[in-house]
C-alpha cells in the first residue's frame, strides 16, 4: 500500500486548504463515525493535506486502540494474578510452591492477628 | 517501532506545552511511517524544529495538531524533493546518500510522477475513495458497500474495476520502464489480491 499512500500524498496539492473539513470531521472519519453521505468522504482523497491529517488521526486511533488492548491483557493477568496458580506463575514458581506460600502468608496473618 | 525521544524546547531551551509536545509527537510518527525511505534522524530533527518554531509563534497557531501535521508533511515532502533534485554523488556507490535518504533519484521521482499523473486520469473520486478505504485495511466489503451507499455486489464489482484500472497503470508502467521501487509495487499487487 506503499505506493497508494504516496499517491494519495502527492497528488493532489492543496496548500490553500481549498474547501476542507475542520479537525473534528477529519477525527470522525478516521474513527469511522462521519455520515456515510458527508462530502468530506470524498474531499480526502482528493487532498493531499486533507489526506496527511486523515492517515495521521488514523494512526493515533491506531494506537490507542493498541494501548488499550494491552491494558486489558493487563487487566486480565491482574485477575490471574489473584488466583494461586497465577501468583505462582508469575513468581516463575510451581503452582504448589504458590500455594504453599499463601498458606503461609495465611498462617501469618491469624498468628499476627491472635498475638 | 522503536520510540524515539524528541528534545522538544523552545528557542531559549524552555519547555514546550504538552499539548504541542504531543501533536509534535504524533506527526513525527506519523511522517517515519509515511516517508519509510528518509532516515528518522533526520525527520526527528525536522520534528525538534518544528516545534521549536510552534513554541515562539504559538498565538498565532490555530490548532496545533492540524498545524504539525500539515508542516511535517510539507518538510519531509520538500526534502525527499529537493534531495531527488540534487542527487549529489557522495562517493563511489553514493552508499551515503542512500543510508541518509535513499535513491530517490531525479529519474525516478519523475518515473513515479508519471505514474501517479496515470493514476490521477484513471482513478475517478469513487474509485480513490475505495482505494482510501482498503489503505486502512480494517475495512471489510459489507463496510464498504455500507460507505458507498450500494449492495454488496455492486461494491465487488466496483473494487474489481479499482483493482483493473490500477493494475492496468501498472502494466503500462511496467512496459514503458518506468522504474517503481519493487517493495511498493509487491506491496500494492499485494493490496490488489489480497483485498479484491
Amino acid at each position: 500500500m506503499d505506493l497508494i499512500k504516496e499517491f494519495l500524498l502527492e497528488s493532489f496539492p492543496n496548500a490553500d486548504r481549498t474547501g476542507c473539513p475542520d479537525e473534528e470531521t477529519l477525527l470522525a472519519f478516521a474513527d469511522k463515525r462521519l455520515p456515510t453521505d458527508h462530502p468530506a468522504r470524498l474531499h480526502v482523497f482528493t487532498c493531499s493535506e486533507c489526506f496527511a491529517e486523515y492517515s495521521g488521526y488514523c494512526l493515533e486511533l491506531d494506537m490507542a486502540k493498541k494501548a488499550a488492548g494491552s491494558l486489558k491483557t493487563s487487566h486480565s493477568e491482574d485477575k490471574v494474578f489473584s488466583t494461586w496458580g497465577g501468583v505462582a506463575s508469575n513468581f516463575s514458581m510451581r503452582y504448589i510452591t504458590g500455594t504453599r506460600i499463601i498458606k503461609r502468608f495465611r498462617q501469618w496473618i491469624s498468628a499476627y492477628s491472635h498475638h | 517501532m522503536k520510540k524515539q525521544m524528541l528534545h522538544l524546547v523552545g528557542k531559549n531551551g524552555e519547555p514546550v506545552s504538552p499539548s504541542l509536545s504531543a501533536a509534535v509527537e504524533a506527526a513525527y510518527h506519523w511522517a517515519v511511517l509515511s516517508f519509510p525511505r528518509v532516515d528518522s534522524a533526520i525527520v526527528a530533527n525536522m520534528a525538534e524544529r518544528l516545534a521549536t518554531s510552534m513554541h515562539e509563534n504559538r498565538e498565532m497557531v490555530e490548532s496545533e495538531r492540524r498545524y504539525a501535521y500539515r508542516s511535517m508533511k510539507r518538510l519531509v515532502s520538500d526534502f525527499v524533493r529537493s534531495k531527488g533534485e540534487s542527487e549529489i554523488q557522495i562517493d563511489h556507490d553514493n552508499s551515503l546518500v542512500r543510508f541518509a535518504c535513499v535513491t530517490t533519484s531525479f529519474q525516478e521521482s519523475i518515473d513515479r510522477s508519471i505514474l501517479f499523473q496515470q493514476l490521477e486520469t484513471k482513478l475517478n473520486d469513487r474509485d480513490r475513495h475505495i482505494l482510501g478505504m482498503l489503505w486502512r485495511h480494517d475495512y471489510n466489503l459489507a463496510e464498504i458497500a455500507n460507505e458507498l451507499q450500494i449492495d454488496y455486489v455492486a461494491a465487488k464489482k466496483a473494487m474489481q474495476r479499482v483493482r483493473e484500472r490500477v493494475a492496468k497503470c501498472m502494466e503500462a508502467a511496467k512496459t514503458k520502464g518506468v522504474h517503481v521501487r519493487a517493495r511498493a509495487l509487491a506491496s500494492t499487487q499485494d493490496m490488489a489480491e489480497k483485498w479484491i
